[in-house]
């Protein structure tokens, strides 16, 4: 069975675990709690094919960014999620993407680009353009999701899939040993 | 043509040739052109030429219809000639009797042709002509032809040429008006009145000439006639009146573009002026029993209205009264130019047009009559010539001629027509011009009547503004000249009252002198606060409590002067100008106020000595004008500065954007290139530098700073992140780095209900400024603009940038034990059944209690600034809990977000991630109970009252209620003892080495050794059940094991809180708590005292208690004991306690201890030496006892010769104190022991303890021991080795105990806690 390590990344209180656990089981859960980190498993059917979908749901306040090196350096697809209600959040992905591409020494990381909170659009403080714009120029998908409206959650999740199916092709750089490398290292860390 | 037959013949051709002249000339100025009319004029003989064009214009008069012209004037001409017969009749020498029937003959003649005439012109009836011929009638019938002799022919005949002269006058009059057009009439003439009367002047001049030399009465030409005739004249007459226009127009223009500049000017000075006398005006005010103050402030406000109505004035000048008419007629004016201009042009191509026609018709008539004259002439000849010539040559000749003649006469026509087009163009042009020119003229007209108006209004204005002020000033200079020298300080004095020396002693001096009074008020308030404020200069950081008290000692000492608010404002502005004291941002109103202080207001005429004492002369750079008319500019820019206070200061930053911090700041231009304290770049450019504390920082950056001015040299770049913080602690007076203070206390202030809070990032680029703020300005910045979330990254920033966090890395290994515990104990509480519903916080379990005891205890290891900061910080959380149901962020939330920042492991990176994955849970929870209980961990009574946020002074945490009622729950379980052996071992393994038990171990005697050597063996057990043992030797060992025995942990803080009631209550005076305990505990005592086994089974109860989380309740009671009535005995207490909070003692073990006759023996035993006494390891054998069997009476008794042991003591411990505290720390180790002697004897002091507790409370003596041991030890010992602070406080007590044999019994026990 194949397995995806998916990280989701973002500044804080922007509602990673939210999204990852509405994904998981399918509920929004409420509470305000800083994550240290969290990981799910979900098993999932890409392409009439068993697969299972591992996330990574990590810290978002800052004091945990030491640990941030260390699961990029395990996960294979990320998703950057920024609050749309939250310019800061915005501001703030842009250097993650930074760090995953210095870790993982490689642009081309599968990576998809979330606007989540859509469902508060009255507060919108970062405009769709705006998240199109840094899409285009990271040259990823960029999607608009809301975790308590359920909104392009689990599109989100295929896509991240998706990119990582494609990115994973023989034809694309990413070689295969380091890949299985990089599940031995994170297996490790996991259940170590 | 027909000119040249009508020319009359006559025996006075002149006068006819006159006359017909005349008519003619009539005739042609009823075509109305000028231009003839001009030709007629100059030509006084006209050729036939002129006379013909005269006529033939005459064909093209405009407005009435040529025939009927043309007949008027055959018929003014055929009166004429008529009445030039009769006149000629007269002058004719013929007989008289012809002369007669001639006249009469040609008066009827006469008489018929008026007749006819005045028939066929109705208009020319008048009364005149008919009046002027009866005349003639009468005149010539009267004539006495019998008379009529040749001599009085030219008398009579006289007459009636003068009355045929009159009629001929008044008929031409007639006609001409007539032809001119009456106003009745309806003309085209366009302006017919000024054209007719011009024209009839113009007619009247030449007929008068002609009429035989009647005066031409010259009637003055009107300017405007004069003007348009003038340029009627002249051929360029528009021209040169559209010249006119254009130089008006431009002149107008740079009048008006004077007045504006003027006007502007005058506003804007206006305005100045009027500002500065207002802020002059307010702070005149504000000074009372000032020379010419009211002189003054009336000048001040005159002087505003002044200024204002000079602006109201300049500004209604601008506007409708000056400018825009001005303007506006300008516009107009060059708008008729241009119109005029066109209109001219135009008819002037027109004109050339007809002239260039005419003038090829008149050649083609000439030519054709040329054709015709050669063609009749031909014609003529060859019938001359051939008088018999065929009929046909004839004919043919004939036709030729007739052709030509036809021809001719056909271009002759034309040439009429064409003579005629011209004619009505040139009058077009005529009439055009004069229209031009009348509109032209107008126009100039109408402006220069704008122009007078507006000059006239202006000049009415400004004599309207000036006319007030001479009166105002002559006013005022009289007023002042009756002011008295001194006068007003004589007032001033004597509104002073009696009670302030010292500003009585330094206002006495100079009185003369308004001014120098002045000076020495100041000086007077200037010196008092100096006096208050001179030790605190050195002291930055005990700036702003002792502040606020010197303000206001010296604003109380001011008030009560009962007058100025001005001298308390230099009393205070004088401390911000001189300490510099004015740091905090509480205080900016200071620095405002030291502004006053700075620039006295109405002082008058002496400005130069104002300036030196203004710290930023800067501001008051340039233009100093000391005008005496408007005396406070030169300070003005200073008042402005302070009135306003929101402005920004004056010249070249009065536009900048300034933000709250930057507006405390004196700015002036930077002279040399500095650092920016805002973005920390250079600055060389538009900078700004504060006068008081050069401060520096770029204009664009005024916006954002954040730094205050503190009104003294402010400091280089600190570093202040990544700095050690026992380092930072230090600048601190609490311990607490003021980052820390600042930053939570302005989260508290205004953020608590912020969703978030803490979890949230800030901006990170706000975030490193603000850090950069706090690095240039310390405690300076001003934090009320910045985002509370970029704050609390601030915060946080610099807790994580500790090099050591703020738990010591040497504690973390304990502290995740610790947390660990809690885990499982929260984990167990959460199984069983009576767990709290309510939550954690409402009773949270008793296994739960006792770890968070256990922590507490384990924070006093802590050093003491660490435990302070943290304490703070803990409280400040708690606070933001508080707050959770807006802010969302829980104890527990913050735990996450707190746990890696002041928890950390001491780590390289190969260990970072690892470990924090697995370890951050539990520092998340650690800080979550911390911040969730953080009134039982940080006891906050334990701690000195400059510490607390909280007032936790005077009352001890529990309540006696709430003490029993701890003491009933923890009654419920019970310990067994094994368990209570247990407790040696937590408690050796809270000692911190085991070198130092080896120490004891050497120290004790006896039995002590057995109580070691078991000590030893239970260590040794308990190493293998649990690391925790060694865990809990947290200071001198090295991190251990992290598994956890709680049991142990907890025997350990039993018996340390065994140990503290005997300290207690000798030094306190009992409070009512504690005298009830002392009750309670006297009563037990007396219980003990009947029986001995009581005690001991009491005890042995109790122990049950005491092994409970007990040492919740006696560290409540060691806490309740240790009200810091005296800071210094709460400080030893506290130090020494710190060491031994783990020792579990309740009051009433102590007592049973005390009790216990045999622990007398057991202390005697225990002090075979004095200078063991103070190290006596029988403090650990105190513990043990309460569990098991009494002590010896005597273990901790010290025997009789206390006395003498005392100064034996004594003089031990002054010398030696280090080496006290060694042999303490021994003792401390030796609790481990597992004696039970020793804890018997514990149990015997507790109530001997107790019963010199209530005599202590009567012996005042024991107070003054206090302190004085309390001299010995530094109450704030930096990094505290525990065994060092132990001693001081150890002293404390002992000493106290000395006093009395029961005291000596105590001050044994004491010795052997130690």
């Amino acid at each position: 069975m194949r397995e995806y390590k998916v990280v989701v990344l973002g500044s804080g209180g922007v509602g990673k675990s939210a999204l990852t656990v509405q994904f998981v089981t399918g509920t929004f859960i409420e509470k305000y709690d800083p994550t240290i980190e969290d990981f799910y498993r979900k098993e999932i059917e890409v392409d009439s094919s068993p697969s299972v979908l591992e996330i990574l749901d990590t810290a978002g306040t800052e004091q945990f960014a030491s640990m941030r090196d260390l699961y990029i350096k395990n996960g294979q697809g990320f998703i950057l999620v920024y609050s749309l209600v939250n310019q800061q959040s915005f501001q703030d992905i842009k250097p993650m993407r930074d760090q995953i591409i210095r870790v993982k020494r490689y642009e081309k990381v599968p990576v998809i680009l979330v606007g989540n909170k859509v469902d508060l659009e009255s507060e919108r403080e970062v405009s769709s353009s705006e998240g199109q714009a840094l899409a285009e120029e990271w040259g990823c998908p960029f999607m608009e999701t809301s975790a308590k409206s359920k909104t392009m959650v689990d599109e989100l999740f295929a896509e991240i899939v998706r990119q990582m199916d494609y990115a994973a092709q023989p034809d694309k750089d990413d070689p295969s040993p380091v890949k299985t490398l990089t599940q031995h290292v994170w297996n490790c860390q996991l259940h170590g | 043509a027909y000119h040249s037959t009508r020319l009359p013949s006559c025996d006075h051709p002149t006068s006819k040739l006159r006359l017909t002249q005349e008519l003619l000339i009539v005739g042609s100025l009823s075509a109305g052109s000028t231009k003839t009319w001009d030709k007629g004029r100059s030509s006084k003989n006209p050729n036939p030429l002129s006379s013909m064009r005269l006529m033939s214009h005459l064909a093209g008069a405009p407005g009435v219809e040529p025939e009927y012209v043309m007949q008027l004037v055959n018929d003014v001409r055929w009166f004429a000639d008529v009445l030039l017969n009769l006149k000629e009749a007269f002058r004719c020498k013929e007989s008289l009797e012809d002369l007669q029937a001639v006249v009469q003959e040609r008066l009827a003649d006469l008489l018929h042709v008026l007749k006819a005439v005045i028939g066929k012109h109705q208009t020319l009836n008048s009364v005149d002509i008919l009046g002027a011929a009866g005349t003639v009638i009468a005149k010539v019938k009267g004539i006495d032809f019998k008379e009529v002799n040749p001599e009085n022919t030219k008398a009579i005949f006289g007459e009636i040429h003068i009355s045929i002269d009159t009629l001929a006058f008044t008929f031409g009059n007639v006609v001409s008006d007539f032809l001119m057009g009456d106003v009745d009439s309806s003309s085209g003439f366009g302006t017919p009145q000024t054209r007719r009367s011009r024209v009839r002047r113009c007619l009247s001049f030449p007929i008068r000439l002609s009429f035989a030399g009647s005066p031409g009465l010259e009637v003055p030409l009107s300017r405007e006639e004069e003007v348009d005739l003038t340029l009627l004249k002249n051929d360029s007459g528009v021209e040169s009146a559209l010249l006119y226009a254009k130089a008006w127009s431009k002149y107008i223009k740079d009048l008006l573009a004077w007045m504006e500049k003027r006007l502007a000017m005058d506003i804007e000075y206006a305005r100045n002026y009027a500002k500065m006398a207002e802020s002059a005006k307010t702070l005149a005010c504000q000074q009372d029993y000032m020379p010419f103050s009211d002189i003054y402030i009336s000048t001040f406000k005159n002087d505003a209205e002044y200024r204002q109505l000079l602006i109201q004035t300049a500004m209604a000048l601008q506007t409708n009264k000056f400018m825009q008419p001005l303007l506006a007629r300008k516009n107009e004016l060059d708008k008729l130019r241009k119109d005029i201009k066109e209109q001219w042009q135009r008819q002037q191509k027109k004109m050339q047009e007809a002239d260039a026609s005419l003038r090829k018709a008149q050649a083609l008539k000439a030519q054709r009559r040329e054709e015709y004259q050669k063609a009749h002439s031909s014609t003529n000849r060859s019938q001359e010539e051939q008088s018999n010539l065929a009929n046909k040559q004839m004919e043919k000749k004939r036709r030729l001629e007739e052709e030509a003649l036809q021809k001719a006469e056909e271009a002759q026509d034309q040439y009429q027509i064409c003579v005629a087009d011209a004619d009505m163009r040139k009058m077009d042009l005529a009439n055009a011009k004069s229209t031009i020119l009348t509109q032209i003229r107008e126009m100039v007209f109408q402006c220069d009547l704008t122009l007078k108006a507006v000059t006239v209004n202006w000049f009415q204005m400004q004599q309207a503004q000036i006319v007030s002020l001479p009166a105002h000033y002559l006013a005022h200079s009289e007023s002042a000249k009756l002011y008295e020298p001194g006068e007003c300080y004589a007032e001033f004095v004597r509104n002073l009252p009696n009670n302030l020396p010292r500003d009585n002693m330094h206002c006495s001096s100079d009185n003369t002198s308004t001014h120098s009074s002045h000076g020495n008020l100041s000086q007077a308030s200037i010196t008092s606060c100096d006096v208050l404020s001179g030790d605190d200069v050195d002291n930055p950081p005990h700036r702003p409590p002792k502040i606020s008290e010197q303000r206001s000692n010296s604003s109380t000492d001011i008030q009560a002067l009962k007058s100025q608010t001005s001298l308390r404002a230099w009393a205070s502005g004088s401390q911000g100008s001189h300490g510099g004291m004015c740091s905090d941002s509480e205080s900016v109103g200071g620095s405002s106020e030291s502004r006053s202080m700075d620039s006295p207001i109405a002082s008058p005429g002496d400005f130069k000595r104002r300036l030196p004492r203004t710290p930023s002369t800067g501001t008051m750079s340039s233009a100093d004008d000391l005008d005496e008319r408007e005396p406070p500019s030169p300070s003005d820019n200073g008042l402005a500065e302070m009135v306003t206070e929101t402005a920004s200061s004056p010249g070249p930053f009065r536009n900048a954007q300034m933000s709250k911090a930057a507006q405390t700041h004196k700015l002036r231009k930077l002279r040399a290139p500095s650092k920016c304290r805002e973005c920390d770049s250079l600055v060389v450019f538009h900078g700004a530098e504060c006068g008081e504390c050069s401060l520096a920082c770029h204009k664009k950056c005024l916006e954002t700073l954040a730094i205050q001015c503190g009104h003294k040299k402010l400091q280089g770049r600190l570093h202040l992140f990544g700095i050690d913080f026992a380092q930072a602690a230090k600048n601190s007076p609490d311990s607490i780095p003021f980052i820390v203070k600042k930053c939570t206390s302005e989260i508290e202030s205004r953020a608590l209900n912020i969703k978030g809070i803490y979890r949230v990032n800030g901006a990170k680029s706000r975030v490193e400024k603000l850090c950069q703020a706090f690095e240039n300005g310390k405690d300076l910045v001003e934090l009320s603009e910045m985002s509370p979330h970029d704050i609390s990254n601030v915060l946080k920033l610099y807790l994580r940038q500790l090099p050591e966090p703020l738990i010591l890395y040497r504690y973390y290994n304990d502290l995740i034990g610790l947390a660990k515990e809690c885990q499982s104990a929260i984990v167990e509480e959460a199984d069983k059944p009576q767990s709290t519903p309510a939550g954690e916080k409402a009773a949270p379990g008793v296994h739960l209690n006792r770890v968070i005891f256990k922590i507490r205890d384990f924070l006093q290891q802590l050093p003491t600034a660490n435990y302070r900061t943290l304490r703070f910080l803990i409280a400040h959380l708690n606070r933001v809990t508080e707050q959770a149901e807006e802010n969302k962020m829980t104890a527990s939330n913050l735990g996450i977000i707190f746990g890696p920042t002041l928890i950390k492991p001491r780590q390289t990176d190969a260990e970072v991630s690892l470990s924090s994955l697995v370890d951050y849970p539990y520092q998340a929870l650690m800080v979550e109970l911390l911040v969730r209980h953080f009134k039982t961990v940080f006891d906050t009574s334990l701690l000195s009252s400059s510490d607390l946020t909280t007032p936790g002074q005077a009352s001890p945490r529990l309540t006696p209620l709430e003490k029993i009622q701890r003491l009933s729950r923890y009654s419920t379980s019970l310990m067994d003892i094994k368990e209570s052996a247990k407790v040696y071992k937590r408690y050796s393994s809270v000692i911190p080495s085991s070198h130092i038990l080896d120490e004891v171990q050497e120290v004790q005697p006896g039995t002590d050794r057995a109580e070691v050597s078991a000590l030893e063996g239970l260590n040794v057990i308990q190493r293998s059940s649990g690391g925790e043992f060694q865990k809990a030797a947290p200071v001198l060992e090295g991190p251990s094991s992290t598994s956890v025995a709680p049991k142990v942990q907890l025997r350990t803080q039993r018996t340390r809180h065994v140990s503290r009631p005997v300290s207690m209550p000798l030094e306190r005076l009992p409070t009512p708590p504690q005298t009830e305990r002392n009750n309670r505990y006297a009563a037990s005592s007396v219980d003990t005292n009947s029986s001995v086994l009581d005690p001991v089974s009491e005890t042995i109860q109790e122990t049950p208690e005491t092994e409970k989380a007990r040492q919740s309740m006696s560290s409540r009671v060691s806490t309740y004991y240790i009200t810091p009535f005296i800071d210094t005995q709460t400080l030893q207490r506290r130090t020494w306690d710190r060491k031994y909070k783990h020792y579990d003692v309740t009051p009433r073990t102590a007592m049973i201890v005390a009790n216990l006759p045999s622990a007398s023996s057991g202390i005697h035993t225990v002090f075979p030496n004095n200078s063991y006494t103070v190290s006596s390891p029988k403090l650990p054998l105190t513990l043990r006892q309460p569990r098991t069997l009494q002590p010896p009476p005597g273990t901790f008794y010290k025997p009789p010769s206390s006395t003498s042991s005392r100064p034996r003591t004594l003089p031990n411990w002054t010398t030696s104190v280090t080496t006290i505290t060694t042999t303490n720390s021994t003792s401390l180790l030796s609790p481990t022991k597992p004696a039970e002697i020793v804890t018997q004897s514990l149990v015997i002091t507790r109530p001997q303890q107790t019963r010199l507790q209530t005599q202590d409370s009567t012996d005042s003596a024991i107070d003054p021991g206090v302190p004085t041991s309390s001299t010995i030890s530094p109450p704030e010992s930096p990094p505290p080795s525990s065994p060092e602070d132990l001693s001081p406080s150890e002293i404390k007590p002992v000493y106290q105990r000395l006093r009395s044999r029961q005291l000596q019994e105590l001050e044994q026990r004491e010795a052997h806690f130690v």
